[in-house]
């Protein structure tokens, strides 16, 4: 199991703060994020500027593109666009 | 380089670590700049600046913490630093309120200063920190403003154009 968290703004629109999945791959949790989300948790999570960190390290590239794999039990994380200072 | 980086949501006492910094460095210190950002009792959105009466930060640990320390090693590998702090808060803050240190040591001044705010201009655009605004016009999420990233864009410029350390 995987352990997805939310922060601020994606939080509120999602209603939780995390929640476990069984995905071991980007693509098998946007399926398993699309089932288990409401349509405007979805549209919160896939605007742009919402970037994805696996186990504390920002993904590269665009997380709703990307096919990599995660560990088995990895920390995800959902980051709206920060502000600082 | 000593440095000390920290989240939290108590207040600080900027004498504290500038006497901190000041053990640590010994005789090799010549500058310590110091900053301290306060909130503002205005929101930052442009043309209906509404009052706030409160804000919310909120962060997220670990992640949060090595943000801070990859702008803290920019700083060190673009100026020649003998020790930095950055206290953030977090949780809630109101006007007036500290929610932002950061103190820099050199054995010049221009180290000092141009690294605090080069560090600061960072923390504005990188760190990992979300603000919600409580003001009289409702609950907001801020958005990082257009000025705050063309300030933190123009230090990567002036690494490219020039060998300016």
């Amino acid at each position: 199991m995987i352990t997805v968290k939310f922060f601020a703004s994606l939080r509120e629109a999602v209603g939780h703060d995390h929640v476990t999945l069984d995905a071991d791959t980007l693509p098998r949790l946007r399926s398993a994020l699309a089932e288990r989300l409401s349509k405007e948790a979805q549209q919160a999570l896939w605007a742009d500027g919402v970037r994805l960190a696996i186990n504390q390290q920002f993904l590269a590239s665009d997380w709703r593109t990307c096919d990599d794999s995660v560990g088995p039990s990895a920390e995800i994380a959902f980051l709206p666009p920060v502000t600082g200072g | 380089m000593h440095r000390v980086i920290q989240v939290q949501q108590q207040d600080f006492e900027l004498a504290e670590h500038y006497e901190m910094i000041r053990q640590h460095c010994g005789e090799a210190v010549g500058a310590i700049a110091a900053f301290v950002g306060l909130v503002r009792d205005h929101n930052s959105h442009a043309g209906d600046g509404g009052t706030v009466g409160s804000l919310a930060l909120e962060h997220y640990p670990g992640m949060t913490e090595s943000s801070i320390c990859q702008i803290v090693d920019e700083a060190e590998q673009r100026w020649p630093l003998l020790a930095v702090t950055v206290i953030h808060r977090v949780g809630e803050l109101k006007p007036t309120d500290q929610i932002v240190l950061v103190v820099v040591a050199s054995a010049h001044r221009s180290a000092a200063f141009a690294a605090a705010e080069f560090i600061m201009d960072y923390l504005k655009t990188r760190a990992i920190f979300w603000k919600k605004e409580t003001s009289d016009q409702g609950v907001t999420w801020v958005e990082s403003t257009l000025g705050d990233q063309q300030r933190a864009s123009a230090w990567s410029d002036q690494a490219k154009s020039s060998d300016f350390a």
